[in-house]
C-alpha cells in the first residue's frame, strides 16, 4: 500500500476536512432531535403494548363467559324439549289406546239396528263428526320429530361454538406477536440508554395454535385419517 | 360397554362442548382436566378407561401427556384420543409416532367423535 505524506496532500486539504468536519456536525444537529423524537415515539408505543395485550386477554376472557353461558341456555333448552318430547310420546300413548276403543266402539255402534241408533241421536252425530279426526296420535307424532329436529339443531349450535377455541388461539397468536414486538422496541431503546437486551421470542411454552382455522372442510381430516391409517396398518 | 372418559383442554368451552357430543353419541361418564399435568393425578384418582386430550396446553401439553402415559406400566395401553386445532400433516405423524391413537382437527362433530371412539375401542 502506498503511502501518504502531508507534504503531497493538495494545499487546500486541510480547509475541506474542517468544511467536511462542520457538515457533519450540522448533519447530526439536525438528525438528534429527530432521533429523540424516534425515541420518545417507540418508548410511549412501548408503554401502550401491555394495555393492548391486556385488551386482546380481556376479550378473550369475555367471550369465553360468553359462550359458555350460550352452552348452558343450550342444555337448560335441550333439557326441556327432552321433558316436552317425553310428555308428548305419553299423551301420545293415552290418545292412541283412546282412538283404538273410540273406533271400537264406533263400529259396535254402527251394528245396532237402525232404530236403537236413532234412540242416540247425539251419539251418533258425535260419533260422525269424531271418526274424521282418528289422526291425532299421528299429529303428535310429527310434533314430536319437530322437537326431535330442534334439540338437533341446538346440538349443532353447540357445535358451531367451537369457534370461540379457535379464535382465542387465533388472538393469543396475535399477543404472541404483539409482544415480541414489544421486547425488540424494549431493545431498540434499551440500546440507546446503555442497558442489556432481552430474549426477543418468549421462551415459555406456547399454549396456543396460532395457524387454528374454523374450517368444516374435511380435507385436512381426510389427510390425517390417511396418515393415521399407515400408522395403524404399520406400527 | 362401560366407558370412563377423562377429557383434557385447557379451553372449559371445549371440555363443555366435548362432554356434550359424547352425552349425544351415548356416553355419560366424563371427569375433565384443564392441562396434561392434571390430567396424569386425574388418571391415578378417577381411574378413567379413554382418554380425549387437546394437544396445545399451558403446563404440560397433549403431546406431553401422550408420551407420560405410553410411558407408564399402568395406563401404557390406555386408549388416547387426540382433539385439537393442529391440521398439519407433520403435527399428525408426531402425534401418531407418540402413541396417540388417534387425531381429530376441530372443528369436529358429534358423529365423527363416534366414528373415532368406535374405532379405537373395537381396536383395543
Amino acid at each position: 500500500m502506498q503511502n501518504v505524506h502531508v507534504q503531497d496532500l493538495p494545499e487546500n486539504a486541510e480547509a475541506e476536512n474542517i468544511t467536511g468536519m462542520q457538515q457533519l456536525l450540522e448533519t447530526l444537529r439536525k438528525v438528534m432531535p429527530v432521533l429523540d423524537e424516534i425515541k420518545t415515539s417507540v418508548e410511549h408505543t412501548s408503554s401502550k403494548i401491555p394495555k393492548a395485550s391486556q385488551q386482546l386477554t380481556n376479550v378473550t376472557q369475555a367471550t369465553e363467559t360468553a359462550t359458555i353461558e350460550i352452552l348452558n341456555l343450550l342444555d337448560e333448552l335441550g333439557q326441556r324439549f327432552e321433558k316436552v318430547e317425553q310428555q308428548l310420546i305419553s299423551i301420545k300413548d293415552i290418545v292412541e289406546e283412546r282412538e283404538k276403543k273410540f273406533s271400537v266402539l264406533i263400529e259396535e255402534f254402527k251394528k245396532l239396528p237402525a232404530e236403537t241408533q236413532s234412540a242416540f241421536p247425539d251419539f251418533a252425530k258425535a260419533a260422525e263428526e269424531l271418526a274424521g279426526h282418528t289422526d291425532n296420535s299421528k299429529t303428535i307424532g310429527d310434533l314430536c320429530q319437530h322437537l326431535s329436529d330442534v334439540r338437533e339443531i341446538s346440538m349443532n349450535i353447540a357445535m358451531a361454538l367451537q369457534v370461540q377455541d379457535i379464535t382465542t388461539q387465533q388472538i393469543e397468536g396475535v399477543r404472541h406477536m404483539i409482544e415480541s414486538v414489544r421486547r425488540q422496541l424494549y431493545n431498540v431503546v434499551g440500546k440507546y440508554h446503555g442497558r442489556e437486551s432481552i430474549d426477543v421470542e418468549d421462551n415459555g411454552q406456547k399454549h396456543f395454535d396460532s395457524n387454528a382455522s374454523f374450517n368444516k372442510d374435511s380435507t385436512r381430516q381426510d389427510e390425517a385419517d390417511s396418515i393415521i391409517a399407515q400408522f395403524t396398518q404399520h406400527p | 360397554m362401560s366407558v370412563k372418559f377423562l377429557v383434557v383442554d385447557d379451553s372449559q368451552t371445549m371440555r363443555r362442548i366435548v362432554i356434550n357430543a359424547l352425552k349425544v353419541i351415548g356416553f355419560d361418564t366424563v371427569v375433565e382436566a384443564g392441562d396434561g399435568k392434571e390430567a396424569l393425578q386425574k388418571l391415578q384418582e378417577e381411574n378413567p378407561n379413554f382418554v380425549i386430550t387437546d394437544w396445545n396446553m399451558p403446563e404440560m401439553n397433549g403431546l406431553d401427556l401422550v408420551k407420560a402415559i405410553r410411558s407408564t406400566d399402568a395406563y401404557g395401553m390406555l386408549p388416547v384420543l387426540m382433539v385439537t386445532t393442529r391440521g398439519n400433516k407433520t403435527d399428525v405423524i408426531e402425534a401418531m409416532q407418540a402413541k396417540a391413537n388417534n387425531y381429530i382437527i376441530k372443528p369436529f362433530t358429534p358423529q365423527a367423535l363416534k366414528e373415532k371412539i368406535d374405532q379405537i375401542l373395537k381396536a383395543a
